[in-house]
Protein backbone atom coordinates (compact mmCIF):
# COMPACT_ATOMS: atom_id res chain seq x y z
CA UNK A 1 0.00 0.00 0.00
CA UNK A 2 1.17 3.89 -0.44
CA UNK A 3 -0.21 5.95 1.84
CA UNK A 4 -2.36 5.55 4.20
CA UNK A 5 -3.07 9.08 6.13
CA UNK A 6 -5.70 10.78 3.90
CA UNK A 7 -6.83 13.96 4.27
CA UNK A 8 -10.39 14.33 2.28
CA UNK A 9 -12.75 17.74 1.51
CA UNK A 10 -16.13 17.88 1.10
CA UNK A 11 -18.73 20.19 1.18
CA UNK A 12 -21.78 20.19 3.50
CA UNK A 13 -24.31 18.88 1.21
CA UNK A 14 -26.59 15.47 1.55
CA UNK A 15 -24.37 13.80 -0.82
CA UNK A 16 -21.71 13.93 0.48
CA UNK A 17 -22.88 11.06 2.91
CA UNK A 18 -21.08 8.68 0.86
CA UNK A 19 -18.08 10.37 2.59
CA UNK A 20 -19.74 10.78 6.29
CA UNK A 21 -21.24 7.54 6.66
CA UNK A 22 -17.72 5.52 5.66
CA UNK A 23 -16.27 7.47 8.20
CA UNK A 24 -19.01 6.69 10.69
CA UNK A 25 -19.24 3.26 9.84
CA UNK A 26 -15.78 2.68 10.13
CA UNK A 27 -15.35 1.42 6.58
CA UNK A 28 -12.13 3.54 6.33
CA UNK A 29 -10.55 2.28 8.90
CA UNK A 30 -11.51 -2.12 7.83
CA UNK A 31 -9.74 -0.62 3.96
CA UNK A 32 -6.59 0.22 6.09
CA UNK A 33 -7.20 4.14 5.49
CA UNK A 34 -6.68 6.53 8.22
CA UNK A 35 -9.11 9.82 7.03
CA UNK A 36 -9.88 12.67 8.07
CA UNK A 37 -12.98 14.59 6.57
CA UNK A 38 -12.56 18.32 5.80
CA UNK A 39 -15.42 20.31 5.21
CA UNK A 40 -14.81 23.08 2.93
CA UNK A 41 -16.93 26.87 1.77
CA UNK A 42 -15.94 26.31 -2.28
CA UNK A 43 -15.51 24.04 -5.19
CA UNK A 44 -12.75 26.26 -6.13
CA UNK A 45 -10.82 26.14 -2.74
CA UNK A 46 -11.66 21.88 -2.97
CA UNK A 47 -9.73 21.82 -6.51
CA UNK A 48 -6.91 24.18 -5.40
CA UNK A 49 -6.51 22.43 -2.21
CA UNK A 50 -6.14 19.24 -4.26
CA UNK A 51 -4.03 20.52 -7.12
CA UNK A 52 -1.37 21.91 -4.55
CA UNK A 53 -1.92 18.48 -2.46
CA UNK A 54 -3.30 19.53 0.94
CA UNK A 55 -5.74 17.09 0.45
CA UNK A 56 -5.50 13.60 -1.22
CA UNK A 57 -9.05 13.61 -2.59
CA UNK A 58 -12.39 15.28 -2.63
CA UNK A 59 -15.87 15.04 -3.52
CA UNK A 60 -16.45 16.58 -6.79
CA UNK A 61 -19.30 18.09 -9.15
CA UNK A 62 -19.49 15.80 -11.83
CA UNK A 63 -18.39 17.97 -14.82
CA UNK A 64 -15.36 19.16 -13.00
CA UNK A 65 -12.73 17.04 -13.56
CA UNK A 66 -12.55 17.04 -16.98
CA UNK A 67 -13.30 21.47 -17.18
CA UNK A 68 -10.44 21.59 -14.85
CA UNK A 69 -8.07 19.46 -16.85
CA UNK A 70 -9.15 21.19 -20.07
CA UNK A 71 -8.64 24.48 -17.88
CA UNK A 72 -11.86 26.39 -18.55
CA UNK A 73 -12.96 26.69 -14.97
CA UNK A 74 -10.14 28.46 -12.91
CA UNK A 75 -6.79 26.93 -13.13
CA UNK A 76 -5.68 24.09 -15.06
CA UNK A 77 -4.93 20.71 -13.53
CA UNK A 78 -5.47 17.12 -14.82
CA UNK A 79 -7.82 15.72 -12.43
CA UNK A 80 -9.44 12.46 -12.65
CA UNK A 81 -12.33 10.07 -11.33
CA UNK A 82 -12.63 6.40 -10.72
CA UNK A 83 -16.44 6.25 -9.17
CA UNK A 84 -18.96 8.29 -9.33
CA UNK A 85 -20.59 8.65 -5.73
CA UNK A 86 -24.42 10.06 -6.69
CA UNK A 87 -27.17 10.37 -9.10
CA UNK A 88 -29.75 12.83 -9.00
CA UNK A 89 -30.98 14.64 -5.66
CA UNK A 90 -31.71 18.35 -7.56
CA UNK A 91 -34.23 19.89 -7.67
CA UNK A 92 -35.77 23.17 -9.77
CA UNK A 93 -37.60 26.00 -7.76
CA UNK A 94 -39.32 28.64 -9.00
CA UNK A 95 -40.48 31.84 -6.63
CA UNK A 96 -44.04 31.53 -5.56
CA UNK A 97 -44.67 35.29 -6.53
CA UNK A 98 -43.90 34.21 -10.10
CA UNK A 99 -46.32 31.34 -10.12
CA UNK A 100 -49.03 33.55 -8.73
CA UNK A 101 -47.82 35.68 -11.08
CA UNK A 102 -48.03 33.41 -14.15
CA UNK A 103 -51.44 32.16 -13.17
CA UNK A 104 -53.05 35.50 -12.61
CA UNK A 105 -51.65 36.12 -16.04
CA UNK A 106 -53.40 33.00 -17.93
CA UNK A 107 -56.03 33.12 -15.93
CA UNK A 108 -55.86 30.29 -13.73
CA UNK A 109 -56.57 29.51 -9.81
CA UNK A 110 -54.64 30.46 -7.54
CA UNK A 111 -54.38 27.02 -6.05
CA UNK A 112 -53.51 25.00 -9.54
CA UNK A 113 -52.45 21.88 -9.14
CA UNK A 114 -48.40 21.80 -9.04
CA UNK A 115 -46.86 19.27 -11.10
CA UNK A 116 -43.69 19.05 -13.30
CA UNK A 117 -46.13 18.68 -16.48
CA UNK A 118 -48.08 21.58 -14.98
CA UNK A 119 -45.31 24.50 -14.45
CA UNK A 120 -43.61 24.06 -17.65
CA UNK A 121 -46.71 23.96 -19.37
CA UNK A 122 -47.83 27.03 -17.69
CA UNK A 123 -44.22 28.71 -18.07
CA UNK A 124 -44.51 27.83 -21.92
CA UNK A 125 -47.69 29.58 -22.17
CA UNK A 126 -46.46 32.62 -20.13
CA UNK A 127 -43.08 33.16 -21.99
CA UNK A 128 -44.88 33.18 -25.02
CA UNK A 129 -47.06 36.42 -23.67
CA UNK A 130 -44.87 39.70 -22.77
CA UNK A 131 -47.58 41.12 -20.73
CA UNK A 132 -47.40 38.43 -18.35
CA UNK A 133 -43.72 37.95 -18.32
CA UNK A 134 -42.43 41.23 -19.30
CA UNK A 135 -38.64 40.67 -18.27
CA UNK A 136 -35.64 38.29 -18.51
CA UNK A 137 -36.05 35.92 -15.89
CA UNK A 138 -32.74 35.34 -13.02
CA UNK A 139 -32.06 31.40 -12.48
CA UNK A 140 -29.21 30.63 -10.09
CA UNK A 141 -27.02 27.53 -9.87
CA UNK A 142 -24.43 26.67 -7.45
CA UNK A 143 -21.19 26.43 -10.04
CA UNK A 144 -20.91 27.35 -13.59
CA UNK A 145 -19.90 23.81 -14.31
CA UNK A 146 -22.46 21.67 -12.63
CA UNK A 147 -24.79 19.40 -13.25
CA UNK A 148 -27.49 21.75 -12.15
CA UNK A 149 -26.41 24.41 -14.84
CA UNK A 150 -26.80 21.98 -17.51
CA UNK A 151 -29.92 20.14 -15.74
CA UNK A 152 -31.79 24.08 -15.77
CA UNK A 153 -30.69 24.47 -19.17
CA UNK A 154 -32.24 21.39 -20.15
CA UNK A 155 -35.75 22.27 -18.46
CA UNK A 156 -36.16 25.64 -19.56
CA UNK A 157 -35.58 24.44 -23.47
CA UNK A 158 -38.75 21.66 -22.44
CA UNK A 159 -40.64 25.04 -21.23
CA UNK A 160 -40.16 26.67 -24.64
CA UNK A 161 -37.53 29.32 -22.73
CA UNK A 162 -34.27 30.24 -24.61
CA UNK A 163 -32.01 29.87 -21.90
CA UNK A 164 -29.48 32.22 -23.44
CA UNK A 165 -31.80 35.06 -24.52
CA UNK A 166 -34.73 34.84 -22.51
CA UNK A 167 -33.06 34.16 -18.98
CA UNK A 168 -29.92 35.25 -16.89
CA UNK A 169 -28.26 32.69 -15.03
CA UNK A 170 -26.01 33.58 -12.30
CA UNK A 171 -23.95 31.45 -9.43
CA UNK A 172 -24.87 31.86 -5.77
CA UNK A 173 -23.96 29.84 -2.87
CA UNK A 174 -26.25 27.02 -1.95
CA UNK A 175 -26.62 28.87 1.38
CA UNK A 176 -28.15 31.76 0.27
CA UNK A 177 -29.97 30.62 -2.46
CA UNK A 178 -33.68 30.54 -0.23
CA UNK A 179 -32.32 34.23 0.95
CA UNK A 180 -32.26 35.74 -2.94
CA UNK A 181 -35.18 33.78 -3.48
CA UNK A 182 -37.32 35.76 -1.28
CA UNK A 183 -35.60 38.77 -1.09
CA UNK A 184 -36.67 38.75 -4.98
CA UNK A 185 -33.05 39.03 -6.59
CA UNK A 186 -33.94 35.78 -8.60
CA UNK A 187 -36.67 33.93 -9.74
CA UNK A 188 -35.60 30.41 -9.63
CA UNK A 189 -32.92 28.14 -9.10
CA UNK A 190 -31.71 24.91 -9.31
CA UNK A 191 -29.59 23.33 -6.50
CA UNK A 192 -29.48 19.96 -4.22
CA UNK A 193 -31.30 19.36 -1.15
CA UNK A 194 -32.69 20.63 1.31
CA UNK A 195 -32.89 23.78 -0.60
CA UNK A 196 -35.67 23.41 -2.43
CA UNK A 197 -37.62 21.90 0.37
CA UNK A 198 -36.47 24.57 3.09
CA UNK A 199 -37.61 27.34 0.08
CA UNK A 200 -40.91 25.27 -0.20
CA UNK A 201 -41.51 25.10 3.91
CA UNK A 202 -41.21 28.99 4.04
CA UNK A 203 -43.62 29.17 1.47
CA UNK A 204 -41.43 31.30 -0.52
CA UNK A 205 -41.03 29.20 -3.55
CA UNK A 206 -42.80 26.17 -5.37
CA UNK A 207 -40.35 22.62 -7.05
CA UNK A 208 -40.98 23.26 -10.82
CA UNK A 209 -39.02 20.19 -11.35
CA UNK A 210 -37.52 17.56 -9.30
CA UNK A 211 -33.58 16.51 -11.25
CA UNK A 212 -34.90 12.99 -12.52
CA UNK A 213 -38.28 14.40 -14.14
CA UNK A 214 -36.09 15.96 -16.13
CA UNK A 215 -33.18 13.78 -16.83
CA UNK A 216 -33.17 10.64 -15.24
CA UNK A 217 -29.48 9.48 -15.23
CA UNK A 218 -27.95 12.22 -14.36
CA UNK A 219 -24.47 11.99 -13.00
CA UNK A 220 -24.48 14.23 -9.51
CA UNK A 221 -20.70 13.81 -7.57
CA UNK A 222 -17.65 12.09 -8.30
CA UNK A 223 -14.40 10.84 -5.99
CA UNK A 224 -12.07 13.38 -7.69
CA UNK A 225 -8.02 13.18 -7.39
CA UNK A 226 -5.59 14.51 -9.46
CA UNK A 227 -3.91 12.29 -12.46
CA UNK A 228 -0.64 12.84 -10.81
CA UNK A 229 -1.63 11.26 -6.95
CA UNK A 230 -3.29 8.66 -8.58
CA UNK A 231 0.30 7.82 -10.05
CA UNK A 232 1.49 8.00 -7.04
CA UNK A 233 -0.96 6.13 -5.04
CA UNK A 234 -2.66 3.92 -7.44
CA UNK A 235 -3.33 0.91 -4.34
CA UNK A 236 -4.41 3.65 -2.02
CA UNK A 237 -7.52 4.92 -4.33
CA UNK A 238 -8.44 1.51 -4.96
CA UNK A 239 -8.84 1.25 -1.56
CA UNK A 240 -10.40 4.29 -1.38
CA UNK A 241 -13.11 3.37 -3.63
CA UNK A 242 -14.12 0.25 -2.62
CA UNK A 243 -14.60 1.92 0.93
CA UNK A 244 -16.87 4.52 -0.51
CA UNK A 245 -18.76 1.94 -2.40
CA UNK A 246 -19.52 0.06 0.75
CA UNK A 247 -21.17 2.82 2.43
CA UNK A 248 -22.86 3.36 -0.89
CA UNK A 249 -23.62 0.28 -0.84
CA UNK A 250 -25.16 0.63 3.16
CA UNK A 251 -26.96 4.23 2.14
CA UNK A 252 -28.73 2.24 -1.05
CA UNK A 253 -30.94 0.48 1.60
CA UNK A 254 -33.93 2.55 2.32
CA UNK A 255 -34.06 1.03 6.55
CA UNK A 256 -30.98 3.01 6.92
CA UNK A 257 -31.97 6.60 5.88
CA UNK A 258 -33.21 7.81 9.20
CA UNK A 259 -29.95 6.67 10.82
CA UNK A 260 -27.79 8.50 7.61
CA UNK A 261 -29.88 11.82 8.28
CA UNK A 262 -28.95 11.52 11.90
CA UNK A 263 -25.65 10.73 11.48
CA UNK A 264 -24.96 13.61 8.96
CA UNK A 265 -27.01 16.29 11.30
CA UNK A 266 -24.43 16.38 13.48
CA UNK A 267 -22.55 19.78 13.64
CA UNK A 268 -19.46 18.64 13.03
CA UNK A 269 -20.60 17.41 9.41
CA UNK A 270 -24.01 19.43 8.18
CA UNK A 271 -25.36 20.89 10.92
CA UNK A 272 -29.07 20.47 9.37
CA UNK A 273 -31.71 19.34 11.29
CA UNK A 274 -32.18 15.23 10.68
CA UNK A 275 -35.58 15.01 9.95
CA UNK A 276 -35.08 17.80 6.69
CA UNK A 277 -31.96 15.32 6.09
CA UNK A 278 -34.53 12.27 5.72
CA UNK A 279 -36.66 13.22 3.61
CA UNK A 280 -33.55 14.12 0.95
CA UNK A 281 -32.18 10.69 1.57
CA UNK A 282 -35.25 8.91 0.96
CA UNK A 283 -37.13 10.99 -1.48
CA UNK A 284 -39.99 11.55 -0.03
CA UNK A 285 -40.69 15.49 -1.16
CA UNK A 286 -43.41 17.72 -1.07
CA UNK A 287 -43.92 20.24 -4.22
CA UNK A 288 -45.27 23.05 -2.59
CA UNK A 289 -45.95 24.35 1.99
CA UNK A 290 -49.49 22.58 0.98
CA UNK A 291 -49.06 19.78 -1.05
CA UNK A 292 -48.60 16.12 0.48
CA UNK A 293 -45.20 14.08 1.06
CA UNK A 294 -44.90 12.43 -2.10
CA UNK A 295 -42.14 9.41 -3.09
CA UNK A 296 -40.35 10.71 -5.81
CA UNK A 297 -38.86 7.95 -8.24
CA UNK A 298 -34.99 7.91 -8.13
CA UNK A 299 -34.94 11.24 -6.12
CA UNK A 300 -31.34 10.25 -5.16
CA UNK A 301 -29.20 7.06 -5.96
CA UNK A 302 -26.01 6.38 -4.70
CA UNK A 303 -25.15 2.33 -5.56
CA UNK A 304 -25.92 0.96 -9.15
CA UNK A 305 -23.59 0.61 -11.86
CA UNK A 306 -25.38 3.28 -13.74
CA UNK A 307 -24.30 5.88 -10.24
CA UNK A 308 -20.65 4.69 -9.63
CA UNK A 309 -19.63 3.96 -13.39
CA UNK A 310 -18.45 6.86 -13.57
CA UNK A 311 -17.34 6.88 -17.40
CA UNK A 312 -19.32 5.19 -20.60
CA UNK A 313 -22.88 7.44 -21.90
CA UNK A 314 -23.12 9.38 -18.93
CA UNK A 315 -19.42 10.58 -19.25
CA UNK A 316 -20.87 11.94 -22.95
CA UNK A 317 -23.49 13.39 -21.91
CA UNK A 318 -21.63 15.44 -18.98
CA UNK A 319 -19.26 16.52 -21.90
CA UNK A 320 -21.94 17.68 -24.03
CA UNK A 321 -23.99 19.25 -21.40
CA UNK A 322 -20.66 21.44 -21.19
CA UNK A 323 -20.83 21.77 -24.41
CA UNK A 324 -24.18 23.64 -24.05
CA UNK A 325 -22.47 25.58 -20.97
CA UNK A 326 -19.79 26.65 -23.24
CA UNK A 327 -21.47 28.22 -26.05
CA UNK A 328 -18.92 26.02 -28.17
CA UNK A 329 -18.22 22.58 -28.89
CA UNK A 330 -15.47 20.95 -27.52
CA UNK A 331 -13.23 19.45 -30.39
CA UNK A 332 -13.84 15.91 -31.10
CA UNK A 333 -10.56 14.82 -30.43
CA UNK A 334 -10.40 16.32 -27.27
CA UNK A 335 -13.75 14.87 -26.15
CA UNK A 336 -12.57 11.39 -26.68
CA UNK A 337 -9.37 12.26 -24.60
CA UNK A 338 -11.16 13.71 -21.99
CA UNK A 339 -14.07 11.04 -21.66
CA UNK A 340 -11.23 8.38 -21.27
CA UNK A 341 -8.49 10.52 -19.26
CA UNK A 342 -10.54 12.00 -16.78
CA UNK A 343 -13.94 9.64 -16.34
CA UNK A 344 -11.99 6.30 -15.18
CA UNK A 345 -14.02 3.55 -16.09
CA UNK A 346 -11.46 1.07 -15.78
CA UNK A 347 -10.25 1.88 -12.71
CA UNK A 348 -14.29 1.45 -11.52
CA UNK A 349 -14.17 -2.17 -13.32
CA UNK A 350 -11.36 -2.72 -11.23
CA UNK A 351 -13.09 -1.40 -8.17
CA UNK A 352 -16.13 -3.69 -8.96
CA UNK A 353 -14.14 -6.65 -9.30
CA UNK A 354 -13.00 -6.91 -6.03
CA UNK A 355 -15.96 -5.24 -4.35
CA UNK A 356 -17.81 -8.52 -3.15
CA UNK A 357 -14.91 -9.89 -1.77
CA UNK A 358 -13.91 -7.39 -0.18
CA UNK A 359 -14.35 -7.84 3.64
CA UNK A 360 -16.07 -4.61 5.10
CA UNK A 361 -19.15 -4.81 6.95
CA UNK A 362 -21.06 -2.79 9.80
CA UNK B 1 -12.31 45.83 -5.68
CA UNK B 2 -11.72 44.51 -1.99
CA UNK B 3 -13.79 41.97 -1.12
CA UNK B 4 -13.93 41.33 3.01
CA UNK B 5 -16.31 40.32 5.50
CA UNK B 6 -14.44 41.87 8.17
CA UNK B 7 -14.77 45.28 8.11
CA UNK B 8 -11.88 46.85 10.14
CA UNK B 9 -9.67 44.31 8.13
CA UNK B 10 -11.35 45.48 4.76
CA UNK B 11 -10.95 49.17 5.91
CA UNK B 12 -7.03 48.69 6.93
CA UNK B 13 -6.21 46.57 3.59
CA UNK B 14 -8.04 48.96 1.30
CA UNK B 15 -5.80 52.00 2.90
CA UNK B 16 -2.53 49.94 2.22
CA UNK B 17 -3.72 49.09 -1.30
CA UNK B 18 -4.79 53.03 -1.45
CA UNK B 19 -1.26 54.04 -0.33
CA UNK B 20 0.15 51.86 -3.27
CA UNK B 21 -1.28 54.39 -5.81
CA UNK B 22 -4.66 52.08 -6.41
CA UNK B 23 -8.13 52.95 -6.57
CA UNK B 24 -10.02 50.63 -4.23
CA UNK B 25 -13.63 49.98 -4.03
CA UNK B 26 -14.97 47.69 -0.79
CA UNK B 27 -17.75 45.24 -1.27
CA UNK B 28 -19.51 43.04 1.11
CA UNK B 29 -19.52 39.31 0.67
CA UNK B 30 -23.00 37.68 0.02
CA UNK B 31 -26.34 38.76 -1.76
CA UNK B 32 -25.01 42.31 -3.04
CA UNK B 33 -22.02 40.94 -4.40
CA UNK B 34 -22.94 40.62 -8.22
CA UNK B 35 -24.58 43.82 -8.57
CA UNK B 36 -21.13 45.71 -6.48
CA UNK B 37 -19.02 44.08 -9.50
CA UNK B 38 -21.67 44.98 -12.52
CA UNK B 39 -21.92 48.70 -11.41
CA UNK B 40 -17.60 48.67 -10.54
CA UNK B 41 -16.64 47.12 -12.85
CA UNK B 42 -13.28 46.33 -11.19
CA UNK B 43 -9.87 45.65 -13.00
CA UNK B 44 -9.11 42.81 -10.13
CA UNK B 45 -10.77 41.72 -7.58
CA UNK B 46 -9.23 40.83 -4.00
CA UNK B 47 -10.88 38.10 -1.79
CA UNK B 48 -10.64 35.73 0.94
CA UNK B 49 -8.89 32.60 -0.42
CA UNK B 50 -11.52 30.93 2.41
CA UNK B 51 -14.95 32.76 0.90
CA UNK B 52 -17.90 31.02 -0.33
CA UNK B 53 -18.24 33.83 -2.79
CA UNK B 54 -15.25 32.10 -5.12
CA UNK B 55 -17.15 29.78 -6.67
CA UNK B 56 -19.58 32.73 -7.62
CA UNK B 57 -16.38 34.93 -8.92
CA UNK B 58 -15.19 32.06 -10.60
CA UNK B 59 -18.11 31.36 -12.69
CA UNK B 60 -18.75 35.19 -14.05
CA UNK B 61 -16.69 34.18 -17.55
CA UNK B 62 -18.72 31.64 -18.05
CA UNK B 63 -21.91 32.15 -17.04
CA UNK B 64 -22.81 35.74 -18.39
CA UNK B 65 -20.97 38.28 -20.55
CA UNK B 66 -18.82 40.00 -17.75
CA UNK B 67 -15.76 40.74 -18.68
CA UNK B 68 -13.22 37.71 -17.25
CA UNK B 69 -11.67 39.51 -14.68
CA UNK B 70 -8.47 38.64 -12.77
CA UNK B 71 -8.34 37.67 -8.96
CA UNK B 72 -6.01 37.73 -6.21
CA UNK B 73 -6.55 35.61 -2.53
CA UNK B 74 -5.89 36.59 0.53
CA UNK B 75 -5.49 34.43 3.62
CA UNK B 76 -5.04 35.30 7.77
CA UNK B 77 -4.43 31.98 8.25
CA UNK B 78 -1.08 31.60 9.71
CA UNK B 79 1.11 28.28 10.56
CA UNK B 80 -0.01 26.89 7.36
CA UNK B 81 1.18 25.86 4.26
CA UNK B 82 -1.53 26.44 2.27
CA UNK B 83 -0.95 29.97 1.52
CA UNK B 84 2.70 28.79 0.24
CA UNK B 85 1.76 26.44 -1.45
CA UNK B 86 -0.63 27.72 -3.66
CA UNK B 87 1.55 30.53 -4.50
CA UNK B 88 4.48 28.33 -5.53
CA UNK B 89 1.31 26.68 -7.69
CA UNK B 90 0.42 29.81 -9.37
CA UNK B 91 -2.24 30.90 -7.11
CA UNK B 92 -1.26 34.47 -6.65
CA UNK B 93 -2.13 35.03 -3.01
CA UNK B 94 -0.67 37.18 -0.24
CA UNK B 95 -0.80 36.48 3.82
CA UNK B 96 -2.87 39.40 5.20
CA UNK B 97 -0.94 40.09 8.17
CA UNK B 98 2.28 40.58 5.76
CA UNK B 99 0.79 43.27 3.83
CA UNK B 100 2.36 46.48 3.22
CA UNK B 101 2.42 48.84 0.72
CA UNK B 102 5.10 47.97 -1.57
CA UNK B 103 4.55 44.36 -1.40
CA UNK B 104 0.98 44.21 -2.44
CA UNK B 105 1.38 45.99 -5.56
CA UNK B 106 3.85 43.73 -7.10
CA UNK B 107 1.49 40.55 -6.51
CA UNK B 108 -1.55 42.71 -7.64
CA UNK B 109 0.36 43.57 -10.50
CA UNK B 110 1.77 39.74 -11.38
CA UNK B 111 -1.72 38.15 -10.95
CA UNK B 112 -3.19 40.49 -13.40
CA UNK B 113 -0.32 39.42 -16.44
CA UNK B 114 -0.41 36.03 -15.51
CA UNK B 115 -4.25 36.30 -16.14
CA UNK B 116 -4.13 38.00 -19.28
CA UNK B 117 -1.06 35.20 -20.39
CA UNK B 118 -3.51 32.68 -19.64
CA UNK B 119 -6.08 34.35 -21.18
CA UNK B 120 -3.83 34.31 -24.18
CA UNK B 121 -3.29 31.07 -24.07
CA UNK B 122 -7.05 30.18 -24.34
CA UNK B 123 -7.27 32.05 -27.64
CA UNK B 124 -4.01 30.71 -28.83
CA UNK B 125 -5.66 27.26 -27.80
CA UNK B 126 -9.08 28.07 -29.49
CA UNK B 127 -7.71 29.69 -32.71
CA UNK B 128 -5.40 26.24 -32.97
CA UNK B 129 -8.67 23.86 -32.83
CA UNK B 130 -10.49 25.91 -35.30
CA UNK B 131 -7.86 25.42 -37.72
CA UNK B 132 -7.27 21.97 -37.05
CA UNK B 133 -10.86 22.02 -38.02
CA UNK B 134 -10.27 24.16 -40.69
CA UNK B 135 -7.96 21.83 -42.41
CA UNK B 136 -10.13 18.71 -41.96
CA UNK B 137 -12.97 20.23 -43.38
CA UNK B 138 -10.96 21.23 -46.53
CA UNK B 139 -9.49 17.25 -47.00
CA UNK B 140 -12.79 15.72 -46.30
CA UNK B 141 -14.57 18.15 -49.12
CA UNK B 142 -11.30 17.06 -51.18
CA UNK B 143 -12.34 13.81 -50.65
CA UNK B 144 -15.71 14.21 -51.59
CA UNK B 145 -14.44 15.75 -54.44
CA UNK B 146 -12.09 12.43 -55.74
CA UNK B 147 -15.17 10.36 -55.07
CA UNK B 148 -17.83 11.66 -56.72
CA UNK B 149 -15.80 13.52 -59.52
CA UNK B 150 -13.08 10.94 -59.79
CA UNK B 151 -10.92 14.09 -59.44
CA UNK B 152 -6.71 12.67 -58.01
CA UNK B 153 -5.75 14.91 -54.68
CA UNK B 154 -4.23 17.71 -56.62
CA UNK B 155 -7.25 18.17 -59.14
CA UNK B 156 -9.12 18.41 -56.02
CA UNK B 157 -7.43 21.25 -54.28
CA UNK B 158 -7.05 23.06 -57.84
CA UNK B 159 -10.47 22.97 -58.10
CA UNK B 160 -11.27 24.45 -54.33
CA UNK B 161 -8.95 26.77 -54.91
CA UNK B 162 -10.45 28.43 -58.01
CA UNK B 163 -13.84 28.27 -56.74
CA UNK B 164 -12.61 30.47 -53.51
CA UNK B 165 -11.26 32.63 -56.02
CA UNK B 166 -14.28 33.16 -58.31
CA UNK B 167 -16.12 33.53 -55.45
CA UNK B 168 -14.05 35.24 -53.27
CA UNK B 169 -14.19 32.98 -50.17
CA UNK B 170 -11.45 31.29 -48.86
CA UNK B 171 -10.92 27.63 -48.79
CA UNK B 172 -12.82 26.50 -45.77
CA UNK B 173 -15.80 28.38 -46.19
CA UNK B 174 -15.65 26.89 -49.97
CA UNK B 175 -14.87 23.19 -48.36
CA UNK B 176 -17.68 23.68 -45.76
CA UNK B 177 -19.83 24.71 -48.51
CA UNK B 178 -19.31 21.60 -50.93
CA UNK B 179 -20.00 19.43 -47.18
CA UNK B 180 -23.10 21.06 -46.65
CA UNK B 181 -24.47 20.94 -50.26
CA UNK B 182 -23.03 17.26 -50.05
CA UNK B 183 -25.23 16.72 -46.55
CA UNK B 184 -28.46 18.06 -47.92
CA UNK B 185 -28.40 16.16 -50.93
CA UNK B 186 -27.84 12.55 -49.00
CA UNK B 187 -30.06 13.99 -46.00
Amino acid sequence: MNKTDLDIAYLPLVDSAPFILAEHLGYFSQMGLKVTLHKEVSWALVRDKLAIGTRDAAQMLAPLPAMTTLGVSGMRVPLLTGLGLSKNGNGITISAVLWQQMLAGLQLAEDYPVSAANVTDVIARAARQTEILPRQLTFAVVHGFSTHAILLRRWLRSAGVDPDAQVKMIVVPPSQMVDSLSAGVIDGYCVGEPWSTLAINLGVGIAAAWGAEVWAEAPEKVLCVTEQWHQQNPATHHALRIALMHACGWLSRPDNALEAAQVMSAKQYLDIEDSVLERALSGHLARTRNSAVEQVPNFLSFFDNQTNDPGGDSALQILDGCNDLLGRSIDPVQRHMLARRCFRSDLFHHTLQEFDDSAVGP
Amino acid sequence: MLVDEVPDRARWVGDALAHAGMQVAIAEAGRTLLKRIADVEPDVIVIDIESPDRDMLESLSVLSTHQPTPIVMFSEKRGTDFINAAIAAGVTAYMVGEIDPSKVKPIIDAAMAQFQAFQGMRQALDETQEQLRQRRSIEKAKLLLIQSHGFDEARAHQFLRELAMQRRLSMPEVAAGILESAQADSG
